[in-house]
């Protein structure tokens, strides 16, 4: 699969969802969408799986446009975190329909998942709990066996417990069946280890696409004395700072290796890194004005 | 596009059966309860009318904007494309007619036959045939399925409509529309245009239906061909 968005843009009204995207994913791998909310996550994923179209800008799979262009649709599988199905269908009945649209779908894998998740097949979907509705997605996504599966926050009302199963049973997917999946999630911190890549949206644009690996290489978080740190940090890439009792923390980005016996030297986490970088892309626009 | 149109039309039945259903059980129902009251009280003089075209008329008014609303997001989210969606529609609405026409006359000539074998005088019991009796009967289905598919084809373009525009842009276009329509001249333009589909009228002429249903069909394919799946009414 070789998806290439090129000045992609999405007008709603007077507001500019998508402003000028530019993206290209290929190959099989799990990559993780993230965003603050309103940044653009799901109008990106809705235009992906042929929702609706773009104002502006190309959007292909394949070298093939992705609207109204079944051959691409057919192999997508768009879970969102709500209105999904249609609600006075039964579990059996979505199971069954989904079998019909989707070329890859695993029946046994779909009951054995049904099983799992404690779902009654008779069962209505307006009956279902939140949490019933989101595994009823997960379901469908992961049976669909589709070459891109696309979740968009697919565990509202999940517990934690359902949650793990979920990344267990994602990954055991993706092994058996390498495919492309986009997982979009708050949850950054239950689910980074899974990402292969990391695109991050900011107010309609990509501010941050990187591979996992490069990503963890290329910040650190230095510690040390004040007047150290603050002559160290001058006229680099700098997306946090704090001091505390004389002693500076900052977080630094686009720095290959720091070598310095002055610092502490550490890593962040995905989701500390996710929530720098979005606030400094913030502070930057709150000083241009 | 032959497998999308038969996945789309599966869709289609699946989620239509049981409301077809379920409107022709309660209005059996509703026969059974006032065949039984007259009945009971042959002797006081209560009598009752029945017309089984206009209530399945104004189910599938109802039915065609609810089905729009319901079917077309959920599968252009299964992935099939807005032609094969319409192209599955066509097909649907034929059977749509049909199939209601087949139950509206097998509940008239059921019904009829109750009354004759009961002799029930004060139960009557008509269907189109109310219009015209010198029409054969024939015609007079014929007619009916013509109405079925009218009417489904108009309401989901009202749907279609709204769906695509929202309250205020469709409301207004509709009033645009129907405008003509109270003005005298263009009323009486209108109403010599409409005897064509009107079955009493000389005018009538079966032709006429069938430009009509392509002009309304491409007017739906209009709407869908770029249709986004999310409704302006309710932004979701």
């Amino acid at each position: 699969m070789n998806i290439e968005v090129s000045k992609l843009k999405k007008v709603y009204g007077k507001k500019e969802a998508l402003k000028d995207i530019n993206l290209h994913l290929s190959g099989n791998k799990i990559i993780g969408l993230l965003g603050k909310n309103g940044a653009g996550k799901t109008t990106f994923m809705r235009i992906l799986a042929g929702h609706f179209r773009q104002s502006k800008g190309d959007i292909q799979i394949n070298e093939q446009p992705v609207f109204n262009n079944y051959e691409q649709t057919k192999d997508i599988c768009f879970i969102m975190e709500s209105n999904n199905f249609y609600e006075k269908f039964s579990v059996q009945e979505i199971l069954t329909i989904s079998s019909k649209f989707y070329p890859n779908w695993d029946e046994s894998y779909a009951n054995k998942l049904l099983d799992i998740f404690q779902l009654n097949a008779k069962q209505k979907i307006k009956t279902l709990s939140k949490g019933m509705y989101s595994a009823l997605g997960i379901i469908i996504g992961l049976s669909s066996n589709a070459p891109i599966t696309i979740f968009d926050e697919p565990y509202i009302g999940l517990d934690a417990s359902n949650r793990s199963t979920f990344y267990d049973l994602l990954l055991q997917s993706y092994q058996q069946n390498p495919r492309l999946i986009i997982l979009s999630t708050h949850l950054i911190d239950e689910v980074s280890k899974l990402f292969e890549e990391v695109i991050i949206f900011h107010e309609g644009s990509v501010m941050l696409h990187e591979l996992s690996e490069e990503l963890e290489k290329k910040h650190a978080i230095i510690k040390g004395r004040k007047e150290e740190i603050d002559q160290y940090i001058k006229n680099r890439h700098v997306i946090h700072e704090s001091t505390i009792l004389g002693q500076k923390t900052a977080v630094l980005f686009d720095e290959e290796k720091i070598d310095d016996e002055r610092f502490e030297v550490s890593k962040l986490n995905l989701q500390e890194l996710f929530v720098y970088l979005t606030k400094e892309r913030m502070r930057e626009i709150v000083h241009s004005n | 596009m032959f497998t999308q149109i038969k996945f789309n039309l599966y869709y289609f039945l699946k989620y239509s059966y049981k409301t077809v259903l379920t409107f022709w059980l309660i209005f059996l129902g509703f026969l059974l309860f006032f065949l039984c009251i007259t009945t009971l009280f042959q002797s006081f003089e209560i009598e009752f009318v029945g017309v089984n075209t206009l209530p399945s008329l104004i189910f599938t008014a109802i039915f065609a904007v609810l089905f729009f609303k319901e079917t077309f997001p959920a599968i252009i989210k299964f992935g099939a494309s807005r032609t094969s969606y319409l192209f599955a529609y066509v097909l649907y609405l034929i059977l749509f007619t049909i199939t209601m026409s087949i139950i509206s006359n097998v509940y008239l000539f059921a019904m009829g036959y109750i009354i004759d074998f009961f002799h029930i005088d004060n139960f009557s019991y008509y269907g189109i045939n109310i219009m015209d009796h010198q029409i054969a009967t024939s015609q007079l289905i014929l007619y009916e399925s013509f109405l079925y598919m009218f009417f489904f084809l108009v309401f989901n373009i009202v749907a279609a409509l709204l769906y695509k525009f929202g309250y205020k842009v469709s409301i207004v276009f509709l009033i645009i529309v129907s405008f003509p329509i109270f003005v005298r001249s263009f009323a009486d333009e209108l109403f010599h245009f409409f005897a064509q589909f009107i079955i009493t009228e000389k005018e009538y002429s079966q032709f006429s239906f069938f430009i009509l249903y392509i002009i309304l069909i491409g007017i739906l394919w209009l709407i869908v061909r770029n249709q986004s799946i999310i409704d302006k009414i309710t932004n979701k």
